[in-house]
Parts: C-alpha cells; sequence; structure tokens
C-alpha cells in the first residue's frame, strides 16, 4: 500500500521538472509562472503527507487541508485571470468571495482544520472551480483562441483542473460516511494520473506565442 | 458489503461525469475545428478579393497610361509635326543668315517628337506587350542616358526567354515605379540593373547609388510606391526584396516564376 503513495510525489516531480524544462514558453505570464510553483508547493504537500502521514502515521490534516484551500483559491484565480468578459468576470468573483465567507466561518465555528478532513470545503471549491472552467470554455468557443487550443498551456491546465475536480466531487461527497478503501483510492490515483498527464503534454505542446 | 457497494457507486459516478466532461471536450474540439476550417475559407476569400482589387486598379491604370500614351502620340505629337512642316516651309523663304537658326529650331522640335513617341511608348501597354519585357527595359536605360538623368546600364544573363504579358507589363511598371524614385528623390549617379533568367525564375534587380532611405521607418515602408511594388509582385506570384540605407542607394530585388 506504501507503493501507492508514493506514486504522488513522483507524479508531481515529474509535472514540476517538465515545466521546469519548458520554463521558456511560460515565463510571459504571470499565472503560468504561478503554476509552477504551485506544482512546487503541491509536491511539498506530498512529500510531507508521505513522510509524516504514511511512514511515521501522524496526522497530516492540517497540511492537507491547506493544500485544499490553496489549490481551490489558485485555481478560481487562474481562471479569472483568463476570462475578459465583465459579466463572467464578476460571477466568479462573486463565487470567490462568497467562498472566502463560507471558509472563514466554516473553519472558525464548526469545523476543526487541524483534525479533520474539510469536506464541504472541498466540494464546494470543486464545483466553483468546475464552473469558472465552463465559463472559460464559453468564452473560449466565442474568441479566436480556439483556433490554436493545442499549443495553449491555459486550456491544458483547464482540462487538467476540469477532469480532476469533477471526477473527486463524487469521492468527496462519499468520503466522510465510509472508511477510504481501495476503490476510492484507486480512483483518486486516476484521477491524479489524467490530471498529470494533461499538465505534462500541455507543457511539451504548447507554444510560447499561445501562453501569454 | 454495505461498503463496497457505496464505493462501487461512486466509482460509476466518477465515471459518469468523466465521460459527461471529456463529451464536452471533445465537443469542443469539434467545435474548434468547424470554426478553423470556417475561418481558413473566410481568409482565402478575403486575399482572392484582395487580388482581384489590386487586378482591377492595375487595369484601371493600364488604361489610363494608354489613353495619355495615345494622347501624346496622336495629339501633342501631331502638332509638333505641323510645326516641324511649317518650319520646313519657312526655312525656305527665310533669308541665309536666320536659315540656321530655323534649322536649329526645327532640330528641336524634331527632337521633342522622338522623346514625346519614346515616352509614349514607354507608356502604352500594347508597345511593351510587342517589345518585349527586355526591349522595354533597354529602351528605358537608353533614354535615361539619352537624356542625361543618370548614367545606367543594362545587363543580361542566362538564357532568354518571355513571360506572359500581364508579368511582363507588370515587371515594367514596378521598374518604372523604382527608376521614377530614382530620378526624382534619390539624386543618384549610377543606376545598374540586371536581368537573371535562370532555369525556373527571371531575377531582376535594380540598384541605385543615391541617398537612399530608412526603411524601418513607417512611413516610408507604407509610402504608397513600396505598397504597389510589393502588392504587384504578389499578383505575378513573385517576390520582392528591398533594401536601402541612408547614404547607401536602394536596391530591388525581384523574383518571378517562370
Amino acid at each position: 500500500m506504501i507503493y501507492l503513495f508514493i506514486i504522488y510525489p513522483i507524479l508531481y516531480l515529474i509535472i514540476l521538472i517538465t515545466g521546469i524544462i519548458n520554463y521558456a514558453k511560460i515565463k510571459d505570464n504571470f499565472y503560468l509562472k504561478l503554476f509552477l510553483f504551485f506544482i512546487a508547493y503541491s509536491l511539498t504537500t506530498e512529500i510531507l503527507g508521505f513522510v509524516i502521514g504514511v511512514l511515521y502515521e501522524i496526522n497530516t490534516y492540517p497540511i492537507n487541508n491547506g493544500w485544499i484551500l490553496v489549490s481551490h483559491f489558485f485555481y478560481l484565480f487562474f481562471f479569472l485571470s483568463l476570462l475578459k468578459s465583465a459579466f463572467k468576470r464578476n460571477i466568479v468573483k462573486y463565487g470567490i468571495v462568497c467562498y472566502t465567507i463560507y471558509t472563514l466561518i466554516n473553519i472558525s465555528f464548526f469545523s476543526d482544520y487541524l483534525t479533520e478532513f474539510l469536506d464541504i470545503n472541498s466540494i464546494v471549491g470543486g464545483i466553483l472551480i468546475v464552473i469558472s472552467i465552463m465559463i472559460y470554455f464559453s468564452e473560449l468557443v466565442q474568441s479566436d483562441g480556439i483556433l490554436n487550443l493545442k499549443k495553449s498551456m491555459f486550456f491544458w491546465i483547464s482540462l487538467g483542473a476540469l477532469f480532476f475536480y469533477i471526477g473527486v466531487i463524487p469521492v468527496d461527497v462519499i468520503a466522510k460516511f465510509i472508511n477510504f478503501g481501495v476503490v476510492l483510492r484507486v480512483i483518486t490515483l486516476l484521477l491524479n494520473l489524467l490530471m498529470a498527464g494533461f499538465f505534462i503534454t500541455g507543457f511539451i505542446v504548447s507554444e510560447k506565442e499561445y501562453n501569454r | 458489503m454495505e461498503q463496497e457497494r457505496i464505493q462501487i457507486l461512486v466509482l460509476v459516478v466518477t465515471i459518469i461525469v468523466i465521460v459527461l466532461a471529456a463529451t464536452l471536450v471533445v465537443f469542443l474540439l469539434y467545435f474548434q475545428k468547424k470554426k478553423t476550417a470556417y475561418i481558413l475559407k473566410q481568409r482565402e476569400i478575403q486575399q482572392r478579393f484582395d487580388k482581384e482589387i489590386t487586378k482591377s486598379k492595375l487595369e484601371i491604370q493600364e488604361q489610363a497610361l494608354q489613353n495619355i500614351s495615345w494622347e501624346i502620340h496622336d495629339n501633342v505629337g501631331q502638332l509638333l509635326s505641323v510645326a516641324k512642316i511649317q518650319l520646313n516651309i519657312l526655312q525656305l523663304n527665310a533669308p541665309q543668315e536666320q536659315q540656321i537658326k530655323i534649322q536649329e529650331t526645327g532640330d528641336i522640335v524634331s527632337k521633342s517628337l522622338q522623346e514625346l513617341r519614346g515616352l509614349a511608348k514607354s507608356l502604352n501597354p500594347d508597345a511593351i506587350k510587342n517589345r518585349g519585357f527586355e526591349e522595354s527595359i533597354s529602351n528605358e536605360v537608353d533614354r535615361f542616358n539619352r537624356l542625361k538623368f543618370v548614367n545606367a546600364s543594362l545587363k543580361i544573363l542566362g538564357e532568354p526567354f518571355s513571360l506572359s504579358n500581364e508579368k511582363e507589363i507588370i515587371l515594367f511598371r514596378i521598374f518604372q515605379e523604382f527608376s521614377n524614385n530614382t530620378l526624382k528623390y534619390s539624386k543618384a549617379k549610377n543606376l545598374a540593373i540586371s536581368i537573371n533568367y535562370t532555369n525556373n525564375q527571371l531575377e531582376f534587380i535594380a540598384e541605385d547609388d543615391g541617398i537612399g532611405f530608412d526603411l524601418t521607418d513607417e512611413s516610408n515602408q507604407n509610402g504608397i510606391g513600396l505598397l504597389n511594388m510589393k502588392s504587384r509582385t504578389k499578383l505575378i506570384g513573385g517576390e520582392i526584396e528591398i533594401k536601402s540605407a541612408k547614404e547607401k542607394g536602394t536596391k530591388i530585388f525581384i523574383t518571378c516564376p517562370k
């Protein structure tokens, strides 16, 4: 079972290395550079999770919950930066504001950040990200950006995030009611593999001029 | 048992959701393909339209030049001929001392007539068609030298072949545009022209040693003359390269497929 957990750090390490090799392609956009930092942060989280949680078997909820919150805010702001229409930007902005307020209240009064999994947060954040990706797609089909979809890193990141979050929502919904069994672990692993695949492909096939 | 069933259920739900997302992405890619095809087609139509416009502009221009050429040849030319005849008649009855002056005036009129005919020929597209590109250029070079505008030279390399009438006229007009600029603005002393016939294309090079201009300057770059040269070359499927720098002269290099 240990081998299953060591896959995650390796996966993020591969994404990070591919990203660094192709750094020249993404250096013109602030959010893409931030994405690389986000991957580095995810790698750190996975390594800490593996060392503390799996090897020493200590509670890793603070680390994981931190990652959940950071990743949600990162993706929401990332897709917000891609939107041009004021109306669509406002939808995402209000989403971010509501999510922030909800998270603050939830952590302050209801959930314990240090000892339990922030399940509702995870679900709500996931749904918000999926919605903002849909909004991004809806703007994409109306713009000329769609002509060079496959050469745009933004598109590959949105694909990775879309498949990961849309797939992980059912798992999150059920996670609190049952033990985290083998099937659920396999689902999350596959989703992570899929997401990493999209990110790595994006770094390789995207072109500098479409990553501005 | 119950736990396992719930897990399977989650798996199924996840798969369904993923498949839905994949359908969405496939739809997006399909839409992209359609839109790309549509935009490419639009661009092609636009290009054809532009080409058609350039072509008709050129036709109108050629027509105007032909009219001017006829006007010079038939109208001004006739008047000068009459003047020449009058002078000849006048010469017969004039006293001895005035005869030389009248003779000189007559020569000037003859020369003007000759120059006007030359000009009429270089303007008239039919004359270019009849004489061919190479001879038309050579006539222009002779005219420049005769009028002492500039010291022009023509060099021909390779095995000559003729191009279609349209290509020859357009190439000649580009050359005229260039030589007009040379004569009017460049203060050049020398103009070197070379025509190189290769296996599958014609290379035309014209170079002056005048004051040149700054190619990077936006106003020069889009000057009507340069744009004309470029759009004309495009029309005959050729390529043009213009080189110039301040005090270093100007050079054009045109390749035109056979």
